[in-house]
């Protein structure tokens, strides 16, 4: 019995020990985001209450009805810096996507459209990221930021859903 | 004696019971699936596709998204060349899709060619679930459905709710309308004229104040895309069909087609042989003019502009894919003359409900 | 998978079926091989978690009845040998080993279970601190979650309390325990089943009998029918009012108390149904969760109708020990002495209740809510032990209004919106903003009109054949639930093979139909599930 018991601890302390190490990896992890000069955040997938309520008159919206005559439009609106497009969703109209076009903004991780390579490389260095197509690619909670290169200085960076 | 009465009507209860309830949603899915003839109508392409291929053989199927069933009209085909053609296209039609639309086809005819447009090769991976019921619930069973299926789900979908729709729709049962009920056990009018959707509305292209396209991420289009396209290809040189890619001559800033996929799709036509249109850089031979040919600022042409890519198209399928001239042959003559009615009738419908909405 | 899924019902049935087939002595098994299955398909990450607890209490449990045996079994061999006082002594430093065992298991336990569920609240409790002096945060670790796992260390940690006290005996196969603890049906939700009302039962072997399946089946299609008629369907209409506080301000609160009401009603009944009428049809009787709560004429007669078993375990484990420990005995003393006589004996059972509370509400979840909720609980409970000698005199006062159905239902309703307006602080993201909404009810009256002229039903995104169908549905389960007081009408039922039958199917169509289920809705996970 009592040799029965010390296996039963030694195994119930690796097991501990195991799920500290299990706790810690496992969890999710936060996703991209993109915060106006303002300080407004604006997320994939939250409604467009960040577009009406918060980021206030934008320079232009488009907007355009979805194939197959689905209630509801998608919509694109430019400001400064950035263009926001929202869609449909079953819980409202939602960020759908977001674009970088100027270098008066930047990502929170430091990235603006004109910054070379290297220093773009440099800014996400810790992230993982994949190559498509010599662009970069950034994966968390459902969020992809893309960076897109053009003669070896940022062409791009979009926001878009998984 | 009493315990076997019992037992006897236990058991007679529970299999009533069964059969009862598998009955009941059975005899209410009828009613509770959408009927896509005032509202969203392009659900109801694939399923019309059927009767049409009863009546007559269709030398040219068209096969893809929107801009299929918005920029062809066969009615025009016939009328102008002779030709007998179909479209089977459907809202965001992805190439998985188009790939076995095409394999239902064949189930019942063989045609001379297969259109086939090349924007929906943008996308590696299911979209919308919508767009797939839109698709794919009209479509007869067969194996082909069943791998359709299979190939388009997205995460949140079920194979079970394609086989037994009640699952999928049973929420309906708040929003049914009239329509629902009318048209539950009898036959549907058909709401395309051999595939095409009819728009007569005019809004004009904005190009002012539309927004650049975003930077192109991959400069080739998914893989998984162009495995279908390849199977497409591999198909039709099997059956001994022509398969011709075109490009529908839109270009909006949400759907653009971008250079650097053209020249994919350059390379891949000329690789395998076969014909490609690009007509967006030939709207002006068309003579399309976009401040009228098109009814939602410039995503889709209207039956104005759908008629005059028919027009040019036509006459490239007569003079350089060598598409008969069916028109001397008396069967096809009556199908297609009531099909041209109907078109004309149609056309002068809607535009007179435009004229008294303005 | 959820209980109201539809791999989860195979998965079920194909273990009712399995469970019948196999020779009588390998049933608990078929079952320990079904909750392990199941709670591999949760999380595969989860499993270490539960088998650590498994593990843990179970080892403990036996050493310390294994060292309470050698204590006994000592003392009865040299009982002639050793004087009283010191056989005293040699209890009472047998019994203070045995407590150190008791509480490394549950140090161990209760240890995973905070790290788990609250390190991330207490981190944001520091940054808020920190935020008062510095601008530098701490991140915010995202921890994994296992699986029901406040209540799977909830029974672990009171067999293991039992086992101490000599209440339960200590498992002996490591299989059967680990079984007590993943029983699938209520290893998610609940109910929080005792060591000796369930273990045993696990172990018998069991015949299929009509009485049992048919009583347990449509309890089953009677939950399913709270869970996805009731509460899925209003679930958005609740979702809408709290994501938007500023536009759904005055009435909308009100309708929200009644709406989240018959929603966590709908949601942990109904699972709490399936639970229990899925063990029925495997012949075992769980303990009751549920006792007609909305019924309730006070607030602690509510408490002892709702999640009865959550309550016990507290009144049990938190809120005896800690009136009846040194401490507090020492603290009634002090007080008494100090405080008076009136304020003295009451401070103690304050301090106690207004404790068990506040861990009531942690246990509920992790955040400042939840918290606040507790403590009002408890503050709502001892206002209404002080007023009790008024109600008194207003009973001796009024006999015949107080002895009226009329005073009776007044009571109930009161009840009713006391606990559902405090119940909204499930709700709202955050405790400021629940008191803004709360008081909003008595200022902002602007959505009346709203109410009036039906456009509330558009706004909270429901139409007005789904409102008739849940207020339909809310009506017969109030009745339903009335004819249960005395036998449950699903036992009644069973005994009718025709009516039962007819109420089978019924019920199968109804939830087919009607039931929020499949694409187009947020197929909700019980709520339950997340405490």
């Amino acid at each position: 019995m009592k040799h029965s018991i010390r296996i039963f601890a030694g195994l119930l302390a690796v097991l501990t020990l195991a799920l500290c190490l299990i706790a810690c990896s496992s969890g999710g992890k936060d996703g991209y985001y993109f915060q106006t000069n303002s300080g407004v955040k604006i997320v994939i997938g939250d409604t467009d209450e960040v577009v009406t309520a918060q980021l206030g008159t934008p320079i232009s919206e488009t907007s355009s009805a979805s194939c197959g005559g689905f209630e509801g439009k998608d919509y694109v609106y430019t400001y400064k810096g950035f263009r926001v497009s929202t869609t449909p969703a079953k819980n409202g109209q939602i960020v759908c996507k977001i674009e970088l076009t100027d270098d008066s903004v930047k990502t929170p991780e430091g990235v603006y459209i004109g910054m070379s390579r290297t220093d773009a490389e440099a800014a996400m260095k810790g992230k993982t990221g994949e190559s498509v197509g010599g662009n970069l690619v950034y994966t968390a909670d459902g969020v992809k930021l893309q960076i897109v290169f053009r003669d070896n200085s940022v062409a791009g960076i979009l926001y878009v859903a998984q | 004696m009493k315990t076997i009465n019992i037992k006897f009507i236990r058991a007679l209860c529970m299999i009533l019971a069964l059969l009862i309830l598998a009955a009941l949603p059975a005899m209410l899915t009828p009613i509770l699936v959408p009927k896509y003839v005032t509202v969203s109508k392009e659900g109801s392409l694939t399923e019309e596709y059927y009767a049409a291929a009863k009546e007559v053989g269709h030398d040219v199927i068209f096969i893809g998204d929107c801009e299929i069933y918005e920029s062809f009209v066969p009615a025009v085909l016939w009328e102008e060349y002779g030709i007998s053609s179909y479209l089977r296209g459907n809202a965001q039609q992805l190439v998985w899709h188009s790939y076995y639309m095409l394999e239902d086809t064949l189930r019942y005819e063989t045609p001379k060619a297969v259109v086939f447009n090349v924007l929906a090769l943008m996308y590696g991976e299911p979209q919308k679930e919508a767009y797939n019921r839109m698709a794919l619930d009209g479509m007869e069973w067969s194996s082909v459905k069943a791998e359709a299926i299979k190939a388009s789900m997205t995460e949140e979908e079920d194979f079970l709710t394609y086989l037994f729709p009640f699952f999928r729709y049973h929420s309906r049962w708040s929003e049914l309308t009239r329509e629902d009920l009318t048209y539950a056990f009898r036959e549907k009018p058909t709401v395309s004229d051999s595939g095409y959707l009819m728009q007569t509305a005019v809004e004009p292209e904005d190009l002012a104040n539309q927004p650049t396209p975003s930077p192109l991420l991959d400069p080739n289009l998914p893989e998984t895309a162009m495995g279908y396209l390849d199977r497409m290809t591999a198909l039709c040189k099997e059956k001994g069909i022509e398969l011709i890619l075109i490009k529908a001559p839109t270009n909006y800033f949400r759907y653009h087609w971008y250079d650097e996929w053209d020249a994919q799709i350059v390379d891949y036509a000329a690789t395998h042989g076969l014909a490609y249109y690009n007509f967006m850089d030939e709207k002006e031979a068309i003579g399309l003019d976009m401040s009228k040919d098109t009814y939602d600022a410039g995503i889709h042409l209207n039956v104005y502009g759908a008629e005059k890519l028919s027009r040019y198209f036509g006459a490239i399928l007569r003079d350089i894919h060598e598409i008969p001239d069916r028109r001397s042959d008396d069967a096809a003559c009556d199908v297609w003359r009531s099909r041209v009615i109907t078109y004309h009738a149609r056309k002068a419908d809607m535009e007179a409900q435009n004229q008294k909405q303005s | 998978m959820t209980l109201t899924s539809f791999p989860f019902l195979v998965f079920a049935a194909v273990t009712v079926l399995v469970y019948y087939l196999v020779p009588k002595k390998g049933q608990w098994m078929v079952l320990l091989t079904a909750s392990t299955l199941f709670y591999g398909a949760a999380g595969g990450w989860y499993l270490p978690f539960i088998l650590v607890t498994i593990l843990s209490t179970f080892l403990i449990a036996r050493m310390i009845a294994n060292h309470a045996g050698r204590d006994e079994a000592y003392i009865a061999a040299h009982k002639a040998e050793l004087s009283k006082e010191e056989r005293k002594a040699y209890k009472a430093a047998g019994k203070k080993k045995r407590f150190r065992m008791l509480v490394w298991g549950l140090v161990l336990n209760f240890g995973i279970l905070a790290v788990l569920k609250y390190t991330g609240f207490t981190v944001s409790v520091i940054n808020d601190v920190m935020g008062l002096f510095t601008e530098s945060r701490l991140d915010i670790p995202s921890l994994i979650l296992p699986l029901g796992i406040s209540f799977y260390t909830f029974r672990s940690t009171a067999y293991l309390i039992d086992v101490y006290r000599g209440k339960a005996r200590a498992a002996g196969n490591l299989g059967k325990y680990a079984l007590f603890i993943s029983f699938f049906p209520a290893v998610m939700q609940g109910p929080i089943c005792r060591y000796n009302d369930l273990a045993e039962q696990l172990e018998t072997p069991h015949s299929p009998e009509w009485s049992n399946l048919s009583a347990g089946l449509l309890r089953v299609l009677w939950g399913m029918f709270k869970k996805l008629v009731v509460a899925d369907t209003l679930m958005g209409a609740v979702k809408t009012i709290v994501s938007a506080p500023e536009d759904f301000g005055g009435m909308y609160v009100l309708l929200l108390i009644i709406l989240y009401s018959a929603v966590i009603y709908g949601d942990f009944t109904g699972g709490i149904d399936i639970t229990i009428g899925l063990s029925r049809m495997l012949g075992l009787r769980l303990t009751e969760n549920f006792n007609r709560p909305f019924s309730s004429r006070s607030t602690a007669e509510y408490w002892n109708r709702w999640h009865i078993t959550m309550g016990s375990w507290f009144t049990d484990y938190v809120f005896y020990p800690l009136s009846i420990c040194n401490s507090m005995q020492k603290l009634t003393k002090w007080s008494r002495a100090h405080l008076g006589k009136a304020i003295g004996m009451r401070f103690p059972v304050y301090l106690a209740t207004l404790f068990t509370w506040f861990l009531t509400g942690l246990w509920h979840g992790a955040s400042w809510n939840f918290i606040v909720w507790g403590l009002l609980n408890g503050v709502i409970i001892l206002v209404s032990r002080e007023l009790e000698p008024l109600y008194g005199k207003f009973r001796k006062k009024f006999p015949r209004l107080t002895a009226s159905p009329f005073y009776g239902g007044f009571c109930c309703v009161r009840t009713f919106f006391l606990m559902g307006a405090v119940r909204i602080l499930d709700c709202y993201r955050d405790v400021p903003v629940t008191f803004k909404a709360f008081g909003s009810m008595f200022y902002d009256f602007s959505h009346w009109g709203d109410l009036l002229d039906g456009s509330f039903m558009d706004k909270l995104g429901l139409t007005l054949p789904v409102w008739i169908l849940v207020g339909m549905a809310t009506v017969l389960i109030f009745f339903i639930s009335r004819a249960g007081k005395e036998t449950p009408v699903a036992d009644r039922l069973s005994a009718r093979p025709v009516l039962w039958t007819l109420a089978c199917l019924g019920l199968a169509l109804v939830v087919l139909i009607f039931g929020s289920y499949g694409i187009g809705f947020d197929a909700g996970a019980f709520i339950y599930t997340t405490f």
